[in-house]
């Protein structure tokens, strides 16, 4: 029995009326797979009708995959799954359906919430 | 420039100059056509300025200023370009990219790109195949810092409107002009259309045909496949470069695709197979430094097949013969050394295992100097063209490439735009449209059926088993019954979500019928060089025949297939050494 990993996604369509709520997908953990991957599995295998970003699956190149994993704003390119995780859209922005948001209009003081920085979705400044 | 035409359901934008794809060969096409004709549109499948490759190009930007050896000029450097591609390049685009690309990168100077410096001069440095240090740098975000310094040059200039998140699933050629474009819109599925007097398509590559390779998700070769169906000729499908060390295992997210060659590229590493034998002093003494893509590939490939590699199907890339210091030091760019310990990979200690993958279409439409298609009105630039690079592209030849190519189809479109009048053609958009929103609606009705993404899955296998670094003319043969079935079960059995919003499905399916047919042409081309040069070597066919083939292979619609041709390459600049 190969280990397991329980992903919560936050979804949301519109087009459904209904509020958000949280679906749990469960996959096989691999220990090299990002979280993005992750979400590319769950589309690939589990469900076609998942909505995220994702462009050049390489770790921070294209900047556009960022959302919220286990409470923390993150590119999910850039980090390892892990057996537990629940992905939220980027705090800050308008949800425009499951994990896709407007990045042009961001959103004032939202409270309660831990913002993403404003530069997480621009290429990374040197260091 | 917002308007309604005729009695279509769709939002209508009428243009002067539509491009489509929004990288680097996009956006300064943007630029430039801007600067001749006041209505240009911009059209990206994704995020403008964060799609596409130009964003995943690491490092190298090549252009012979002569500066790190004022021995260097544009004449070296086409004559090392047209021994990289190995004499199938288009002679007089390289002759005009290798003059032109100094200027490139001065414009993007003066849009605020910054590159790294020493004692105020652009830093050049060494790449394999070049025979000065010509490729200007940016730390390891090149790609990033050039795509973000044009998307914002793009937005600042009034004449162009950005449209991201929409997807051009049809292009209507009208003889006299204007042309037509059907995009489709990702946030909710919506048409809308572009009539436009020029066309300039600048959508990159397919490497996405190939399980391994190093794009985006996005080069699905849309736009090679757009302009063969609409007439547009092809040239040199059959070369795909495939990148010798990728990324294998541990992944290093963060640090890109292609990060592992920065050690071959930097300090010149040591290549060991699973049995430990440094099989590349063996192949080839003096590789290290010398050693272009093409032949480092297909040595690296040889001893996978043989049955040496490792159980990832890599091999081990080693830098551990240096000093401890020395690598730290070397490594210090980009943080890289430090990127690397943070992912728990000591490259002082340790060898990286890294992989073969697919990277770079060298083909692509047939154009000229102008950028111009066979078809009035339709324009090509960036990795779409073929003939820059022929047989096997340098490394740091892309980045500068797109920018000359980019800005001259720009130019010369909106030229074109200028001299060419109005004809509309609604109706049989109209026809079209219906068909289209038919195709869809009938993807998304049916309960069962073949998945898009199963169906790309199923082409990345089939075109790496039977069509990749190591050829074949039986092996490729057998490719195209599979392809047919698959063709058909996508015409007849394909199913989607039924999610108006963001459906990745339904940009998926339109990108799977471009892949299918991406694959059958460079299934046809590969099928047809009866020979090996640059990146497509025949196992039946290891030799490069001068006599037969110094010749390029041009693809054309013939009814609902295609047939092919060859024509000789025009030596007007340099002859092949014996």
């Amino acid at each position: 029995m190969p280990e397991m990993s329980r992903i919560q996604v936050l979804r949301f369509d519109p087009d459904q009326g209904s509020s958000p709520y949280y679906q749990e997908y469960i996959i096989p953990f691999e220990k090299e797979s990002t979280i993005l991957d992750s979400l590319y599995y769950i589309y690939q295998h589990l469900d076609g009708s998942l909505a995220f970003r994702g462009s050049c699956f390489a770790g921070g190149w294209c900047n556009v995959c960022a959302v919220k994993v286990s409470g923390r704003a993150l590119l999910p390119c850039k980090h390892f799954m892990e057996k537990d995780m629940i992905i939220e859209p980027l705090p800050g922005y308008p949800v425009l359906r499951d994990l896709i948001v407007d990045y042009s209009r961001k959103l004032k003081n939202e409270p309660g919430e831990n913002r993403a920085s404003g530069n997480l979705c621009q290429p990374e400044k040197r260091q | 420039m917002k308007g309604s035409f005729f009695m279509l359901d769709a939002e209508c934008f009428d243009l002067d100059v539509l491009v489509i794809g929004g990288g680097g060969a996009g956006a300064i096409a943007a630029i430039w056509a801007a600067k001749e004709v006041s209505r240009v549109g911009l059209v990206e499948k994704g995020i403008f300025g964060k799609s596409g490759c130009t964003p995943m190009g690491a490092f190298s930007v090549c252009a012979a200023f002569g500066i790190a050896d004022p021995a260097d000029n544009p004449r070296k450097h086409l004559e090392d370009t047209l021994r990289g591609g190995q004499f199938l390049n288009r002679q007089d685009l390289v002759d005009i990219f290798t003059k032109e690309a100094p200027e490139r990168i001065e414009e993007l100077i003066s849009y605020g790109a910054k590159f790294d410096m020493e004692n105020g001069k652009l830093h050049q440095v060494m790449m394999p195949g070049h025979s000065y240090p010509r490729a200007c740098h940016y730390d390891r975000r090149t790609g990033p810092m050039i795509m973000g310094t044009l998307a914002r040059k793009v937005k600042k200039t009034p004449e162009v409107q950005v449209f991201e998140e929409v997807m051009i699933i049809d292009l209507l050629i009208t003889p006299e002009g204007p042309h037509y474009a059907l995009g489709l819109r990702w946030p909710d599925s919506s048409f809308i259309i572009f009539k436009a007097k020029a066309i300039v398509v600048t959508t990159g590559g397919g490497a996405q045909i190939y399980k391994n390779n190093t794009t985006s998700l996005d080069n699905t070769g849309d736009g090679i496949s757009l302009m063969f169906e609409a007439g547009a000729e092809l040239a040199d499908m059959e070369f795909i470069q495939f990148y010798p060390t990728t990324v294998c295992s541990p992944k290093l997210p963060g640090l890109g695709p292609t990060a592992t060659a920065f050690l071959r590229i930097r300090t010149g590493a040591r290549l060991y197979n699973a049995l430990g034998e440094e099989f590349m002093e063996k192949k080839m003494p003096g590789w290290r430094f010398q050693a272009t893509r093409d032949q480092l590939s297909l040595a690296i490939y040889r001893e996978i097949i043989e049955g040496r590699g490792t159980a990832n199907g890599g091999v081990y890339m080693d830098i551990t013969h240096l000093p401890p210091e020395k690598i730290q030091k070397e490594y210090e760019i980009g943080n890289y050394y430090q990127k690397l310990m943070q992912i728990g990979v000591d490259i002082s200690k340790r060898p990286i295992e890294t992989k073969v993958s697919a990277h770079f279409f060298m083909g692509g439409a047939r154009v000229n100097e102008r950028g111009e298609t066979n078809v009035p009105g339709l324009f090509a630039g960036g990795e779409a063209t073929a003939g820059y690079h022929g047989a096997n592209r340098l490394g740091g030849n892309a980045l500068s490439e797109i920018l000359v190519s980019g800005s001259r189809t720009g130019k010369f479109a909106a030229i074109w735009a200028k001299e060419h009048g109005e004809n509309r053609q609604e109706e049989a958009l109209e026809k079209r449209m219906n068909s289209l929103q038919e195709r869809i609606s009938r993807w998304r009705t049916r309960e069962t059926g073949l998945r898009p993404v199963e169906g790309k899955k199923q082409i990345q296998n089939l075109m790496w088993e039977k069509a990749g670094v190591i050829r074949e003319g039986g092996k490729m043969k057998s490719a195209l019954a599979p392809l047919q079935v698959l063709q058909e079960e996508a015409d007849q059995n394909l199913v989607i979500c039924p999610a108006g919003r963001y459906n990745r499905e339904l940009y998926d399916a339109f990108e799977l019928g471009h892949m299918i047919r991406i694959s059958s042409l460079v299934l046809t081309a590969a099928l047809a060089r009866e020979e090996s040069r640059g990146a497509h070597y025949r196992k039946d066919f290891p030799f490069p025949d001068n006599d037969r083939w110094l010749a390029n292979i041009i693809l054309k619609k013939s009814g609902e297939g295609v047939s092919w041709q060859t024509e000789k390459v025009k030596l007007t600049h340099m002859n092949p050494e014996a």
